[in-house]
Parts: structure tokens; C-alpha cells; sequence
């Protein structure tokens, strides 16, 4: 999948994201009643509002690479991980408000109102920032932090003002509650997808079989490829791909290829890699599999 | 016609009779909510009453009576709360902050007849003054004070919060003031102290005092306001920014000119109205608006989640003869999670099933294809991923328009670059050049090719692809590497 492909994928997975929380939150809020306090009601809508957009990210990664069994648990780490995001994004918008907030909102009126709605702005963007770093958890991989940690402060911040506008002026309008979740996940998509490749050490691209044209940005200290879909490049539908069959490392500026066992074929250039640092348009195959080394987009 | 008139009038009368038996039938009742507190409900969702009782003739140290609270969303359905905890005389101890607005329009500088003063001491001013600093000695160290001047200008000479002093200072300071600045903006002048007062914490009591109605400047004259412009105010205005920011006003009508819609505005947020005609009575007025908030009640309880941003509260008691005291006041809750939705709708469902079905689509759909017949495709440049397809035993690659695989663009492209042979016995593909051509980054004039070889010729790259399950029959290639 090219760059730009991916970005529009992106995009819509955080509008997916928006339209299956929308009835959620409704719903929530229609039951507003039965919540004993502003506390829990304000944790139950940033725990859907995480776990909605925390599951749609979190499956991305899989649909990317085309592996189902890492978009199903991608999916559920996503979820359970979202769920913890909501819940601490909105504890900290609470803890904002009373903490910074009655030194700048000092009136009842200012506090209830735009004071609110700059606590829910916060929690909305700590939430963001949060959703953002799921990959880079996931995948243990300090570049993915620092990608989300970027995207998710700009995503998450425009998206946060946005949904937090919408609900300070047209309170109860359903409508403009949809219109703010969108475009939170919009801007949480593109914003990730757009830092994606700045902090990456290069990217692979692959240039023949069934996933012809994906590119994989080395963004992790190691990042293992095979047809074992725990693999970070999962070469499904490749012959001659053992289940971990290479490893491609980054450190110090510097990308190897590495053969995961003796005997699976993994050349650079036709040749064993033998610990070279792989350099731009390189050829690297893996099985039957061929990789492109560069910086693409 | 007129009769239509005369019956609206009449109307209004009995309207007009009716809210002033109700309002007397509140006091009547000896019960009162002053104050109601938002600044624990985001908190502790914890919302307190300020209740004015003195028929219950309660005093400090004796045991609180059992209070009752419900809330409401829309005053009709009524719902039980929890009181958490009742404070006998809590200001006290709490402290409570005053904001004194004081009228200095010209007609304040008339004896309380409504003539020119004799001497110095004699106008309504000087008698507004001194009660004024009556009222300043006997508040406690607890209490915060702040003092502002009005008439045509507003003057907020000694902001809330303050210490009695600095406001007796701004007393001496008060002076006549010109024609142009003698006007009576009492509505205008209202809401700017009710803005300047609204942050103070605790109970807030704002006390405004004038001896005339409403007198716009700009209104008056056909000018704009020095300070305010065209800007005006109304009573409802006033109620709600009062009651927005929970402050009382309690309003003095000095000498015999009074302000009608004042006692409205009192009355609506929570406070009363006095008149007095001379500086004793005014004295006294002082004392028993300070002795009546501190003799408030605090009834603290459990806030609910009802919808809606304007919320009621019913406070209700047993006095002492076995009767029920009750009453009513509203407030306002936030605005951001205040609003409740409405009922689920079944479109909902399409929503969440759309965004699931999208998803799962996007999970099981074969986003990609396999390849199924050998080709080239450009890997760079504008024409990136565009694919040729080679057919039958030798494909020429080149810049000629009638080569096989013809790529314009590239100065540096011979016309016939180079050769793609296929021997379809052993379903090979080999590519032949005159002059080297990279491939995988190695210089070759002749070299079996596989799947995903990237052939560079003189700056033009493209890749060679082919179906994967098809292997090569015979002999494997010699390019190194273990095949399995």
C-alpha cells in the first residue's frame, strides 16, 4: 500500500472510528440519569470514546499488511487499551479543571461552562496522544512512541478542540456531536499518518507477490519478517518464507538484514547480507519475497 | 377594541396580585433559599442550599432539624436527594463576602425630601455614607468587602475581597458629580458589579443602594454612555447572570422615588428588599441584611445527573409545631455534559452496524492480486506502477515508440536497451543488453531474472515481476543464495 493510500486509510478508519461511537455515546448520554455523579459519566464516555477509536487504530496495522489474526488482536489490544486511555485522559481533564481551572475559571458560571468545555478539550487531546501511542506499545518500539507521541499532540489537540467545541456550542445537538467525532478521528488519522515516516530509519517496500507496493517504515530496533503473522512483516502467500525467517535491525543510523536461522534465503543484492548496513535501492530477498530499501513519499 | 385592552389590563392586575400574594405567601412561610453553590457539584457533585429560616428560630450549638432536598428538571417531577450535611450559621464561621454598590447620582446629593441640602451632613449621600460605615465596623475579619460608585459611570472603587478599610477610604473619596455623570444607571451598573463580584468564593451577598429608578444615560439623552455606549440592561438579564454565578441581591430604595423592577431583581435572586427614608433607618437596614445571612443555614446533599442545564431545588423542614416549611429555587448546572440526549433511536443500530460492516470488509477483503503474467512495471517517476506485460519469446525494452515495452522520457534510453527472452520449456525469463544493464544492482549483460528483480537501464528502473507459484522448471539460477 503506498504512502498516500495509506494516509486515506487512515482517514477513514478514524471516520469508521467516529460513526461506531456516535450511537454509543448517544446512548450514553441518554442514560446520563442513571450515573451517580459528573465523575463516572464523564470516565464512561472517554472509556467508549478510547475504546471505539482504540480498536479501529489498533486493528489498522493488520489490514495494512493484510494479516487478519493481527487485525482481530490488534483490534482487542487496541480496545482494552483505549479503554485505559479514555480513562486516564479524562482523569486528567478533571484534574485540570480543579487543579489549574478554579485559578483561571473562578465564577460558577465560567467553571460550568467554557471552563467545562476546556476540561473535556484536554481529556480529548491526553486521550488522542494516548490512542496514538498504541502502536508504538504494541510493538515495543520507541519510534512508534515518538511518531505517536507527535501525531497524537497535533491530532489529538485539533480533534480535542473540535469535539469540545462542537459540544460548548451546540450542546445536545446530535448532529454536531458526529461532526466533532469525525473530525477528531480524522485528525488523529492523517495527523499519525503524516509523522508516520518523518522518525522512521527508512522504510521497505515490497516489489512482487500478493502485497506488491506495501511499504514498511523500519521504525523499530528490530522488526522481524515471516509468514507467522507475529511477525511484523507477515509475508503471507510467499514461497519459501519460513514463519520467522529475517530480521531487520536499526541502530545507530544503521539497518542490517538478518537471516533468522541458517538456511532460510535472505540476500541483499543477490548476495549473503553478511552485516552490511543496507543502503538505498538495495534489493533484499526474502524467500521468495523482494524488498526495495529506501525512503519513499 | 378597548375591551380587549381593559381586560388585559385587568389581566395584569390579578397576574400582578397574584406573584405578590405568592411572594408574601414565601415569606409567609418563613423559609427561603438564598444561595445555592455549585462550586463542589464537578467535584464532589456536591451542590449547597443557603436557606433563610428565621421562623424555625434556630441558634448556634442547638441540633440541626432534618432537611429535606429534591431536584428537578423541569420544577414538576421531583426528585429525593441525599442531604449530606446541614451547617447551623456557617457563614460565621466561613466568612461572607459583600460587594456594596452605592448610587452617587445627583439626586443623592438632595436632603432625603428630595430638596438641596442645607448643610454638608444633610444630603441623602452623607447619610448613605455613614450607614455605609456602620455597616463596615461591624463585619467580621472572616468577611470580604468591596465597594463600587454609580450614577452615569460605574466606579468599581474597591474591588470584592477587600479589607472594611480600603472601602471607608473610598467613601471619603466619593464627590458630586457634573450633570453629564448624574444619571442613575442602576440596571447597567448592576450587571458590571454582579461581573466583578461573581469570582469571589463562598457567599455572596451584593447590596445595591439607590434613591431613584433606573435613569439611562443614553436612553435619557439620545448620546451613548461614556462608558457603556449604547450598551443596556435588563432585569431578567440581572436575575440571570446573578443566579449563573449564585450571588444575592439584597436592594435598599432610599427616600420616597423607588425602583419598581429592583425589588423583581431582589426578590428573584434570592435576596429582599428594603426602603428607608433617613440615615437611621438605613443603619438598621444594613445591620439586618448582615444579620439575617448570618443566620443562614448551609444544607450541603448529593447532586443528581438530571438533564438539562437549569436545574430546581425544593428545600423543606418541620418547624417547630409539627408544620412543613418549604422552598423552591432554581440554578444552573454545565453546560457540557448537562445536556442529555434523547432516546436511542433503531437508526443507531445502522451507524455501529455500517462502521462494523466497513471494518470487517476492509479485514476480510483480498486488498491485493496476485500476479498472473510476467511483466515490467516502472518503480519510479510519474508513471510509477504502470505495468507491461511480456508476451511471447523476446519482449525489446527501449525508447522506440515500436519497441515492445516503449518508456519515453529517459534521454539516456537507447532505443532497443534491452531484451527480455522467455524459453517457455523451462519457463525462464532472461534479460540480454549490448552494453551492461544493473540488475538487483549488479552489472549484467545477460542474467535470469526472478520475481522482483529491479532492473535499472541508464537511469530508468523498473521491476521485473512474474506469477510466483510458477517457478522455474529445470535447473535453478545461479545467482546465489540457498533455494529450497
Amino acid at each position: 500500500m503506498s504512502l498516500t493510500l495509506k494516509r486515506v486509510f487512515m482517514a477513514v478508519f478514524g471516520l469508521l472510528g467516529a460513526l461506531f461511537l456516535w450511537p454509543c455515546l448517544l446512548t450514553l448520554q441518554y442514560y446520563q440519569e442513571s450515573f451517580p455523579s459528573y465523575l463516572l459519566f464523564s470516565l464512561a464516555q472517554g472509556i467508549a470514546l478510547g475504546m471505539a477509536f482504540g480498536a479501529f487504530f489498533g486493528s489498522f496495522e493488520g489490514i495494512v499488511v493484510s494479516s487478519r489474526p493481527k487485525a482481530f488482536s490488534g483490534l482487542l489490544f487496541g480496545a482494552a487499551f483505549g479503554a485505559v486511555a479514555g480513562a486516564a485522559g479524562v482523569m486528567a481533564g478533571q484534574l485540570f479543571l480543579f487543579s489549574a481551572g478554579s485559578a483561571l475559571w473562578k465564577t460558577a458560571s465560567a467553571r460550568n461552562g467554557v471552563g467545562l468545555a476546556i476540561a473535556s478539550g484536554v481529556a480529548w487531546t491526553i486521550i488522542g496522544v494516548i490512542l496514538a501511542l498504541t502502536e508504538g506499545l504494541r510493538a515495543r518500539s520507541a519510534r512508534k512512541l515518538l511518531v505517536g507521541l507527535a501525531g497524537g499532540s497535533f491530532g489529538g489537540l485539533a480533534g480535542g478542540a473540535a469535539l469540545s467545541a462542537v459540544s460548548y456550542f451546540f450542546p445536545g445537538e446530535p448532529w454536531s456531536l458526529l461532526a466533532g467525532l469525525a473530525v477528531f478521528g480524522l485528525s488523529l488519522g492523517l495527523c499519525y499518518s503524516l509523522f508516520e515516516n518523518r522518525f522512521s530509519s527508512g522504510a521497505l517496500m515490497l516489489l512482487n507477490g500478493p502485497l506488491k507496493g506495501k511499504e514498511y517504515y523500519v521504525l523499530s530496533r528490530a522488526m522481524r519478517i515471516g509468514s507467522g503473522s507475529d511477525c511484523d512483516i507477515v509475508l503471507k502467500g510467499y514461497p519459501d518464507v519460513e514463519k520467522a525467517h529475517a530480521t531487520v535491525r536499526a541502530s545507530g543510523g544503521k539497518v542490517v538484514v538478518e537471516q533468522e536461522r541458517s538456511g532460510a534465503r535472505v540476500l541483499v543484492n543477490d548476495e549473503p547480507p553478511a552485516g552490511r548496513a543496507l543502503k538505498p535501492e538495495d534489493v533484499i530477498a526474502v524467500g521468495k519475497a523482494k524488498f526495495i530499501y529506501g525512503y519513499f513519499g | 377594541m378597548n375591551g380587549d385592552i381593559a381586560m388585559t389590563t385587568t389581566k395584569r392586575a390579578i397576574a400582578a396580585a397574584l406573584m405578590a400574594a405568592a411572594g408574601a405567601g414565601a415569606w409567609a412561610q418563613g423559609i427561603s433559599i438564598t444561595q445555592i453553590g455549585t462550586e463542589r457539584l464537578l467535584s464532589n457533585q456536591e451542590t449547597r442550599v443557603y436557606v433563610s429560616a428565621p421562623a424555625l428560630g434556630l441558634a448556634d450549638g442547638v441540633e440541626p432539624p432534618l432537611f429535606e432536598v429534591w431536584e428537578s428538571g423541569d420544577g414538576a417531577d421531583w426528585l429525593q436527594r441525599p442531604v449530606s450535611r446541614v451547617s447551623l450559621e456557617p457563614n460565621a464561621d466561613e466568612g461572607i463576602s459583600f460587594f456594596l454598590l452605592l448610587d452617587n447620582s445627583g439626586s443623592m446629593w438632595t436632603d432625603p425630601a428630595g430638596a438641596e441640602a442645607q448643610d454638608a451632613g444633610g444630603s441623602r449621600i452623607e447619610s448613605a455614607k455613614a450607614a455605609a460605615r456602620a455597616f463596615l465596623g461591624a463585619l467580621s475579619p472572616k468577611d470580604g468587602v468591596g465597594l463600587a460608585v454609580f450614577n452615569t459611570r460605574y466606579w468599581n472603587a474597591s474591588p470584592p475581597g477587600g479589607r472594611p478599610a480600603d472601602a471607608e477610604r473610598v467613601l471619603d473619596e466619593i464627590s458630586r458629580p457634573g450633570t453629564e455623570d448624574a444619571f442613575t444607571e442602576l440596571f447597567l451598573s448592576l450587571q458590571r458589579g454582579l461581573a466583578d463580584f461573581a469570582a469571589e468564593p463562598g457567599r455572596r451577598v451584593l447590596i445595591v443602594l439607590s434613591d431613584g429608578e433606573n435613569y439611562p444615560y443614553a436612553l435619557k439623552t439620545g448620546k451613548p454612555n461614556p462608558e457603556t455606549g449604547i450598551r443596556s440592561a435588563s432585569p431578567s438579564d440581572i436575575v440571570d447572570s446573578a443566579v449563573r454565578d449564585g450571588v444575592t441581591v439584597y436592594a435598599i430604595r432610599f427616600g420616597a422615588q423607588r425602583d419598581p423592577l429592583v425589588a423583581r431583581i431582589a426578590e428573584e435572586t434570592g435576596g429582599r428588599t428594603f426602603d428607608a427614608m433617613d440615615g437611621a433607618e438605613l443603619a438598621r437596614v444594613y445591620d439586618e441584611i448582615r444579620t439575617d445571612v448570618l443566620s443562614e443555614i448551609a444544607v450541603d446533599y448529593r447532586a443528581g445527573m438530571i438533564p438539562g442545564e437549569k436545574r430546581w431545588v425544593k428545600v423543606a423542614v418541620a418547624n417547630a409545631a409539627g408544620g412543613r416549611l418549604s422552598a423552591t429555587r432554581h440554578y444552573f448546572a454545565g453546560t457540557v455534559l448537562g445536556r442529555g440526549a434523547g432516546e436511542p433511536r433503531p437508526y443507531y443500530l445502522l451507524f455501529v452496524g455500517a462502521a462494523a460492516a466497513a471494518w470487517l470488509t476492509l479485514v476480510l477483503a483480498k486488498l491485493e492480486r496476485e500476479t498472473d503474467r510476467a511483466g515490467v512495471r516502472l518503480l519510479y517517476g510519474s508513471q510509477a506502477t504502470r505495468f507491461f506485460a511480456i508476451a511471447g519469446p523476446q519482449t525489446v525494452i527501449g525508447a522506440a515508440p515500436d519497441a515492445d515495452v516503449s518508456i519515453a522520457g529517459n534521454p539516456s534510453l537507447k532505443a532497443s536497451h534491452a531484451t527480455i527472452l522467455f524459453d517457455e520449456a523451462k519457463n525462464v525469463y532472461t534479460i540480454v543488453a549490448d552494453s551492461p544493464v544493473s540488475v538487483n544492482n549488479h552489472n549484467v549483460v545477460r542474467r535470469r531474472l526472478e520475481s522482483g528483480d529491479v532492473i535499472n537501464m541508464a537511469g530508468t528502473v523498473v521491476v521485473f515481476d512474474e506469477e510466483l507459484a510458477k517457478g522455474p522448471k529445470g535447473p535453478k539460477g545461479a545467482e546465489g543464495g540457498k533455494r529450497r
